[in-house]
């Protein structure tokens, strides 16, 4: 019999059905990835941010006959811990807010291709982009979030924000190029 | 807050067990993302008849009447029943809003959907329209027509009315869709121009009395009947056609009455 550690997520998923203890390995697999997800999404108390987690995998466990093998198990269970922050949100009464961190080389590939000698963004080109980001549209933001730190395809945004992928190239586009364009104006 | 991995995986394993959470059975994702289907279907169908009913109600909007209407248009918009107009319109905005929710559905952009929303019930409401002219009359489809012809002809006042000619030796006669009879003048009717006997037809002319009707000019009714009940046969073959450019009588050079 396979060892669990060699299995694939939907393998996995799909014995933890039968086999409850299997469904320790979903946990570990992700856990980390997706706390570090919710912190940067929400800014909730490390407890809140416990309970989402707990929220999501119960769910998870409780929907295990209902995943899309069509779908990647990561993306489903990104698109649940989406959903669950968007009603944490509600039930907060929050408005969502993303934390950018100025990060050279994830700011650095958000504002594209720069025709300039410097390899490296500025410091302050780097606050420029930060702040233009935080100040997105909800929309965007998300988008921006699960293509440059979680670094999703296309096809997996638009799964977990169950939008086409078109919508999301578009929408990446409609970034870069306001970026661009702040970086120019600012050089 | 827990502090290990082991710990947190533990904690959540543990309230699986506690609460005796279970997975919910395969059958009741079936049948969601059955039922989820079943609007979409519902109102492909209900935007179907919607376009059958505006296709049968351009069809016999009565069009020759435009030269008494002010414009095909207004007439269009008089006589196309708002009901199929509407639903059609309201019907095809929900089914884009139930197949978005459907589990591939959020692939498709919005332009899609609605494209094959409009094409599948364009497509339907044709067949249907064409099952409806040669094999079964739907009353479902008929009956707001019928009804929105039915006040648009029933205004003697006005100079319409609308019914069954029956012609008899001391003249012809007109049982309007009221059931109320009247003495129908044709004195002034173009010589090319036919009343049949038995025949349903639209006329225009001017109420003389409140039995006696001027006809002006005559329009073949075309609709089978005012109730989807009754079943009267359409006239064949009913031409119009005015033979004069000046005023005659009562009736100007565009067979209107003249008031």
């Amino acid at each position: 019999m396979d060892s669990p550690l060699t299995l694939s997520d939907e393998e996995v998923l799909r014995r933890s059905s039968t086999e409850r203890e299997l469904f320790a390995h979903i946990i570990q697999r992700y856990e980390h990835k997706l706390r570090l997800y919710i912190q940067r999404k929400s800014h909730a108390s490390p407890e809140d941010i416990d309970d989402l987690l707990q929220n999501i995998f119960i769910k998870v466990y409780r929907n295990i006959k209902g995943f899309d093998p069509s779908l990647r198990f990561s993306s489903w269970i990104y698109r649940i811990a989406y959903n669950e922050m968007v009603d944490w949100y509600r039930k907060e009464k929050r408005t969502p807010h993303i934390s950018f961190d100025a990060d050279e080389s994830i700011l650095y590939t958000i504002a594209g291709d720069q025709d300039t000698t410097e390899k490296a963004l500025k410091e302050e080109q780097k606050k420029v982009v930060s702040t233009a980001l935080s100040s997105l549209d909800q929309i965007y933001q998300d988008i921006v979030e699960l293509r440059f730190y979680e670094e999703k395809s296309y096809e997996e945004i638009g799964d977990i924000l169950q939008i086409p992928p078109g919508t999301v190239a578009i929408r990446i586009s409609r970034v870069k190029k306001i970026l661009k364009t702040l970086l120019q104006n600012h050089a | 807050m827990h502090n290990t991995k082991d710990n947190f995986t533990q904690h959540i394993l543990q309230k699986i067990e506690d609460e005796h959470i279970t997975p919910i059975p395969r059958w009741r994702f079936v049948v969601h993302h059955t039922l989820l289907w079943v609007p979409g279907a519902c109102v492909t169908l209900i935007g179907a008849f919607a376009w059958a009913g505006l296709l049968f109600g351009i069809e016999h909007a009565g069009l020759e009447y435009q030269s008494i209407a002010a414009s095909k248009l207004r007439l269009l918009v008089k006589t196309i029943p708002l009901i199929w107009a509407t639903s059609f319109l309201l019907f095809t905005a929900v089914i884009v809003k139930t197949l978005r929710m459907t589990p591939k559905g959020y692939t498709f952009n919005s332009r899609k959907i609605l494209g094959a929303s409009l094409g599948i019930s364009i497509i339907c409401g044709t067949m249907l329209y064409i099952i409806d002219m040669r094999v079964y009359q739907n009353p479902i489809i008929r009956y707001p027509v019928l009804r929105q012809q039915k006040e648009l002809w029933s205004h003697p006042e006005s100079g319409r009315i609308a019914g069954l000619v029956s012609i008899e030796d001391d003249g012809a006669f007109l049982t309007d869709l009221n059931g109320k009879e009247w003495l129908l003048n044709t004195v002034f009717l173009s010589t090319t121009t036919t009343l049949r006997h038995e025949t349903m037809f639209r006329i225009v002319g001017k109420k003389i009395d409140e039995d006696n009707f001027l006809v002006c000019a005559i329009f073949p009714w075309k609709l089978s009947s005012v109730s989807p009940r009754k079943h009267l046969t359409p006239p064949q073959n009913i031409f119009v056609s005015f033979s004069t450019s000046t005023q005659v009588g009562p009736c100007n050079a565009n067979r209107e009455p003249v008031f």
